[in-house]
């Protein structure tokens, strides 16, 4: 059977789509509980605040990004 | 010519830079300047959402900024918003009424105006607890104003979305690495 859904659609729903109360706290239950993504997220953060180790350098980081990501968007193909 | 690796790396972060500026034309928003502004003009306000995490020292990525701010400052965060071609898309009674607003232009900032909001469990927050609970941070010569971390944590569980879990679980981690 194939996934009919645009990858807008499947992206909403894996990252964005509400969940209901209960179906949330669970979800953040067994991600807090998932001890390899605790390290796996620890270790980003301590690279992230060693690279860049003031709120400005981060959020510069950020606004490099998102700019770097719009003007991918908005390349003409070709 | 001798080209090192380090020029090489150089270059093409130079080539990058210029995509990036070229891609920026006519985009007249600058992130410093804005904060500056709305702590010059004393909006009450809290930075929330991912750029807040992003500040805090979590990489994840985001392509807008989310305000709380006191009520009574619509006008005044309208005010410096305007000046940065950013229009509101209610106006203050609107907005008021909606509980919130976007300020749109080449940039999207999300305002939330509500006085309170309650989480799905019923653990509710008032936006002047927050505010005076607030962690400052420097950044850009401003003052740049955060939810403290407990009340971050609340302000995601209002989304309740699958990235809203992983939101936390960063905020968790950032918590613990605080210690």
């Amino acid at each position: 059977m194939s996934d009919k859904r645009s990858v807008e659609e499947i992206a909403y729903d894996i990252y964005e789509k509400p969940l209901s109360g209960e179906d949330f706290q669970r979800l953040v239950d067994a991600t807090l509980a998932n001890e390899a993504e605790q390290a796996h997220i620890a270790e980003l953060i301590a690279w992230f605040t060693r690279r860049y180790p003031t709120a400005e350098a981060r959020l510069q980081y950020a606004r490099k990004h998102t700019l770097a990501a719009r003007a991918a968007a908005t390349k003409p193909n070709g | 010519m001798r080209v090192d690796g380090g020029a090489i790396r150089r270059l093409e972060r130079h080539e990058t830079e210029s995509a990036i500026l070229k891609g920026m034309q006519g985009n007249v928003f600058d992130e410093g300047a804005f904060f500056r502004d709305l702590t010059k003009a004393g909006v009450r306000y809290l930075l929330i959402g991912r750029r807040a995490l992003v500040a805090l020292g979590a990489p994840v990525l985001t392509g807008d900024y989310a305000l709380w701010i006191e009520l009574d400052d619509t006008a005044a965060l309208n005010a410096v918003a305007s000046t940065f071609e950013l229009e509101p898309n209610y106006d203050p009674a609107q907005a008021g009424r909606r509980g919130r607003y976007v300020l749109e232009g080449d940039e999207r900032v999300d305002v939330m105006v509500a006085r309170a909001h309650t989480t799905a469990d019923g653990v509710p927050l008032e936006f002047r607890d927050a505010f005076s609970r607030k962690v400052v941070v420097p950044a850009y010569g401003a003052a740049v104003n955060l939810p403290c971390l407990d009340d971050l944590i609340l302000t995601k569980k209002w989304g309740g979305r699958p990235k809203d879990a992983m939101d936390i679980a960063f905020l968790e981690a950032l918590r613990k690495a605080d210690r």
